[in-house]
């Protein structure tokens, strides 16, 4: 906060000087032309040289401060978002993820990119007027009607951004939630004749008229001291002619818009910041209940457990140790988000028991899940490991790596991974997933498409691993690739579930889906 | 990679041409409002130097040209305005034509190269900002270089020596901020590597949210992201601190011109100083308020500079994208093919020789990962390739996709079909028991999740494509992810209601021969035929 208000105090000196030095130059020239003997030249000259190094060294010293603290301020924003986003679920849509990124910058920037600009316009202000009320008190009208005008022109610019900013979200979303429903249909494009793909013409059109208006506000604010200036010059019993202070007025009324545009330029920095706010508070986030399974596990079940809004009826389950059940169904009939129910991800209807017993809902401590779609996090491997377990030593990884089938990288503990490192392919990150869960060491294992994206070979050596991690735990696994030697002890195809289910609808009507 | 970066530029400027007047005329416009600033400054001391030294209000003619010199600097500021968002919205939309147009001939076969996400992108940023690049920078680009000769051309017509002083002093500014530029750069190279990871690492713990909830990873992670971003601020500020400068030397000059300006002619004036012409206050304010225009132009190209380095790397995701490399495919009805040495490039497909007559039923067959796909999407027309098939050509996929529209919408895609056809279509792919109990029948929303299973999800599909007229239809594993079961109730559905019209099934699933008068066999991207 100290050092945030030194680098405003910073800025607007810098944004100061540089108008005293402006108008205090002029003044020092029509001195000179005007001097009568034993002007004392000297300390103007001074004074005028002095107000330079200000302005250079204030300016540089204001922009390293304020940067360095925009940059801790981020940090700062971006560790409580984090703390308040443990343990809950969101959905990590990428355009979610860049947008909570955006607003905390826009909450960071507050200081830089508003607070120090209109400081320094309030600053400004003051000393012009200041100024003018000390040195030409019968002028001093004209600087009040900029004063009024600067305040008018900023309210409304203030309040047109506001505006705009919302305007430009809604735009954004119409077209962002339209290109994804066409996106998504790509592959029935060619049945039309004339596809029409989404136009973003509205959206840039609205982010336009954020910097219309303020282009608006800096125009109006041109006219108005324009307009001052040539009412002053045309005054027809103007008082301090023939004095070097005439020339105070008239230079800060030509130089207005130049002094004051930042500020009014600044002004959708304050509707970005008061909209991230808004946003971030009203960020959806669903806490999730984390629970300790009992420590060892000899049977699971289900009863009657049914997603909401998935058209698969209620399914009942009862697996113990070394069983391997196999959700079959194709994309999109819900074996993602019936794995994830199960962990305790997504609310469920119906009972999970573990042991003959009912669990309570919510994520269940030493159950893992393998998702779909593993990534891979911008860290060293070592650290990627130790994820699903902190205290793992080099030889635990290792060990794990070799029977997950990447030998290739037993030696690459250290190296980095993700962007700006080594990237993994698809096949890599699956046999990465089962390294993971197994150095977790859980009872249940719920794995996600395992087999997606491996050649046959590499889908019968997974398949060995997962046999052999079988024996000791149960395992759930959705897939639509069945491996031959993978050991199966018992199938769920979630399309017949669909399918019998509207049999049975069809023959008794009375049994309507709930 | 400045070589790179120059081809992108060039690429960025052809963008530009079908704007190239609008963008001719914003410079000009730009230069125009400076000049009538001058004009004003040029009589506002005059009237000046009336009021001081002569003690009289300004002359009714000077009071004039005042006024109309700030209403064409007002107008013309307002119409540059106007133009730069006219043009830069004319860029927008050409660039959007050109994304439009080769997303409709690549289709499936572009779109699944990269993420939803990524190609709302292109549209949302990349493609404004190429179009702030030739709007804004690269008119201002010219600005900066033009209005200091305008300045100097005024100046020396009042004291050469002053004139002369800022000639001398202008090559600097540039070469000490490209000094510290390049410094800046090699700087920022070094902590390359280390920005680079540190500074994605929030984004990339939001992404991973789930697998941190699963792993309990929070509180560790947590401490990681703060430790991260601490150095990053240190490393951060280390290449900032540097390029900073580069403003600084920019706010040196400027400032120091018009400090030394107004002591050297304050010191003119008072006859203290002899080089040169002599000054009267006139001539002496009207340089003290035109030197710091050959900075501003200069100033205000440092504000936009970012846009340059935004507009270099959207450029770099857009001209891939953009380069016109397939042609529409020819119209009119399918009357076979017959091919030789078939190629593709990337990835390099072959066939010696492929023949395909109306109603031929041809299996194609080979290692997933062949490239029966490419060879699928080729004869779609959109991939490039050597030879084009003629006519309509339907699609069916291993997905199917449903739309959250109504089951009409579904079906008729943008057509119009009676609703009798729809229902025999559907009595066809037998699905009309199931449509039957659908609440509101042929206009029951589907929504998010479709109350339909993987099988007769894929029958829907087929239904479209037995509305369609398409004479030639290629199946892409179409029973991939369903039972055995369903497949051969699909299988048999696309038997008995397709063996009208030309087709090419791949398939890994087992379909009877006797089907099939034709046998193509995809290997390592070599199409052969039995």
């Amino acid at each position: 906060m100290r050092w945030n208000l030194t680098a405003i105090l910073l800025a607007a000196v810098h944004a100061a000087a540089g108008l005293v030095l402006l108008v205090f130059s002029s003044w020092f020239i029509a001195a000179c032309a005007i001097a009568s003997p034993g002007f004392n030249y000297m300390i103007p000259a001074v004074v005028i040289r002095a107000l330079a190094l200000l302005r250079i060294a204030s300016g540089y010293a204001q922009m390293w401060l304020g940067h360095r603290e925009l940059l801790d301020h981020l940090a700062d924003i971006r560790s409580c978002l984090f703390q308040r986003l443990r343990d809950c679920r969101r959905p990590a849509q990428d355009a979610s993820i860049e947008a909570l990124a955006h607003h905390t910058e826009a909450q960071a920037a507050i200081w830089v990119a508003w607070i120090a600009q209109n400081a320094g316009a309030i600053l400004m202000l003051m000393i012009g007027q200041l100024t003018l009320l000390w040195w030409v008190p019968q002028l001093a009208w004209y600087g009040w009607l900029l004063l009024l005008a600067y305040v008018v022109i900023t309210a409304w610019t203030c309040l047109k951004s506001m505006s705009a900013i919302q305007h430009l979200q809604t735009q954004q979303q119409h077209f962002r939630n339209e290109a994804d429903n066409q996106l998504a249909a790509v592959s029935l494009w060619h049945l039309q004749l004339q596809y029409k793909l989404a136009d973003a013409s509205a959206t840039w059109l609205a982010r336009n008229l954020a910097e219309q208006h303020t282009e608006s506000g800096r125009s109006s604010l041109h006219l108005v001291s324009l307009s001052l200036l040539l009412m002053l010059l045309a005054q027809p019993d103007l008082p301090y002619q023939g004095q070097a202070v005439l020339l105070v007025p008239v230079m800060l009324l030509l130089s207005a818009r130049d002094w004051l545009s930042a500020a009014i330029a600044s002004q959708p920095a304050l509707s970005g910041y008061l909209h991230s706010k808004k946003e971030l508070q009203s960020l959806p986030v669903e806490p999730v209940k984390r629970i300790r399974g009992p420590s060892t596990l000899g049977h699971f079940g289900l009863r009657q457990f049914q997603i909401p809004g998935l058209p698969v009826p209620p399914i009942d389950l009862d697996l113990e140790p070394g069983k391997v059940l196999l959700l079959k169904g194709s994309s999109g009939s819900g074996k993602s988000s019936l794995l994830q129910a199960i962990c305790g991800l997504l609310p469920a209807s119906g009972k999970r028991l573990a042991n003959h017993l009912p669990l309570q809902d919510g994520v269940v401590d030493n159950w893992h899940l393998a998702l779909q779609h593993p990534l891979c996090l911008s860290a060293t491997l070592a650290e990627n490991l130790q994820i699903a377990r902190p205290d793992a030593s080099y030889s635990d990884m290792q060990q794990a790596l070799r029977k997950g089938n990447l030998y290739h990288l037993v030696n690459a503990l250290e190296e980095w991974m993700g962007q700006g490192g080594r990237q993994l392919s698809g096949g890599e990150l699956k046999r990465l997933n089962l390294v993971r869960a197994l150095l977790t060491n859980t009872l249940l294992w719920c794995m996600d498409e395992p087999f997606e994206g491996l050649d046959s070979h590499q889908q019968q050596l997974l398949a060995e691993t997962i046999n052999q991690a079988a024996k000791n735990r149960i395992i759930l696994i959705a897939s639509h690739v069945q491996p031959p030697n993978l050991r199966v002890t018992q199938i769920i195809n979630l399309d017949d579930l669909v399918e019998s289910a509207q049999s049975l609808l069809s023959v008794y009507p009375c049994l309507t889906a709930p | 990679m400045p070589d790179n970066d120059k081809s992108l530029k060039g690429w960025m400027n052809e963008q530009g041409a079908a704007c190239g007047g609008a963008l001719l005329l914003l410079p000009a416009l730009a230069l125009l409002a400076i000049i009538t600033q001058i004009s004003l400054y040029w009589h506002l001391s005059l009237a000046v130097d009336g009021l001081i030294v002569h003690q009289q209000i300004a002359r009714p003619e000077t009071w004039y040209w005042l006024c109309i010199c700030a209403c064409a600097w007002l107008a013309l500021d307002r119409v540059r305005h106007w133009l730069t968002h006219r043009s830069h919205h004319k860029l927008c939309g050409q660039m959007q034509n050109a994304l439009h147009r080769q997303l409709l001939l690549g289709q499936l076969a572009l779109v699944r190269q990269h993420s939803r996400f990524y190609w709302q992108q292109l549209w949302l940023n990349e493609i404004p900002s190429v179009a702030d690049y030739l709007s804004r920078y690269k008119v201002q680009q010219a600005v900066a270089v033009l209005a200091p000769v305008l300045v100097l051309f005024w100046l020396s017509g009042v004291s050469w020596l002053v004139a002369l002083l800022i000639l001398i002093c202008l090559p600097v500014v540039p070469l000490f901020m490209y000094l510290v530029g390049t410094g800046a750069a090699t700087l920022q190279r070094r902590h390359f590597i280390a920005l680079e990871r540190l500074g994605n690492l929030f984004t990339d713990r939001l992404q991973a949210a789930d697998l941190m909830l699963i792993h309990r990873a929070y509180d560790a992670q947590h401490t990681l992201l703060d430790s991260a971003s601490q150095e990053l601020n240190k490393r951060t500020m280390k290449v900032v601190s540097l390029a900073f400068l580069s403003t600084t030397v920019l706010d040196f000059f400027s400032t120091l011109s018009v400090a030394l300006v107004a002591v050297f002619v304050g010191f003119n004036l008072l006859g203290e100083v002899q080089w040169g012409p002599p000054l009267s206050l006139q001539q002496g304010f009207f340089i003290l308020l035109v030197v710091p225009l050959c900075f501003t132009e200069l100033k205000t190209l440092g504000r936009l500079y970012h846009k340059k380095n935004a507009a270099l790397s959207a450029a770099s995701e857009l001209k891939p994208v953009l380069a016109p490399s397939l042609s529409p495919r020819p119209g009119g009805p399918f009357q076979g093919l017959e091919w030789h040495n078939l190629t593709t490039s990337t990835p390099n497909l072959k066939a010696s020789h492929l023949v395909l007559q109306p109603k031929d039923w041809v299996l194609l067959q080979g290692p997933s990962g062949s490239g029966k796909s490419v060879l699928l999407e080729c004869l779609m027309g959109q991939r490039s390739c050597s030879h084009q098939v003629k006519g309509e050509i339907a699609l069916l996929t291993q997905q199917a996709v449903i739309t959250p529209d109504t089951l009409r919408q579904n079906l008729c895609q943008g057509n119009q079909y009676p609703d009798q056809q729809l229902w025999e279509v559907l009595q066809s792919v037998e699905l009309d028991s199931w449509a039957r109990h659908l609440a509101e029948g042929l206009d029951t929303l589907m929504g998010k999740h479709p109350p339909l299973s993987g099988g007769q999800a894929q029958r829907l599909a087929l239904a479209r494509i037995l509305l369609s007229q398409a004479q030639l239809v290629l199946l892409d594993e179409p029973t991939a992810h369903l039972t055995d079961q369903q497949h051969q109730r699909l299988a048999k559905v696309i038997r008995t209601q397709l063996s009208g019209r030309t087709l090419i099934w791949a398939s890994h699933k087992a379909l009877p021969e006797t089907w099939f008068n034709r046998h193509w066999h995809v290997n390592q991207l070599e199409v052969t035929q039995r």
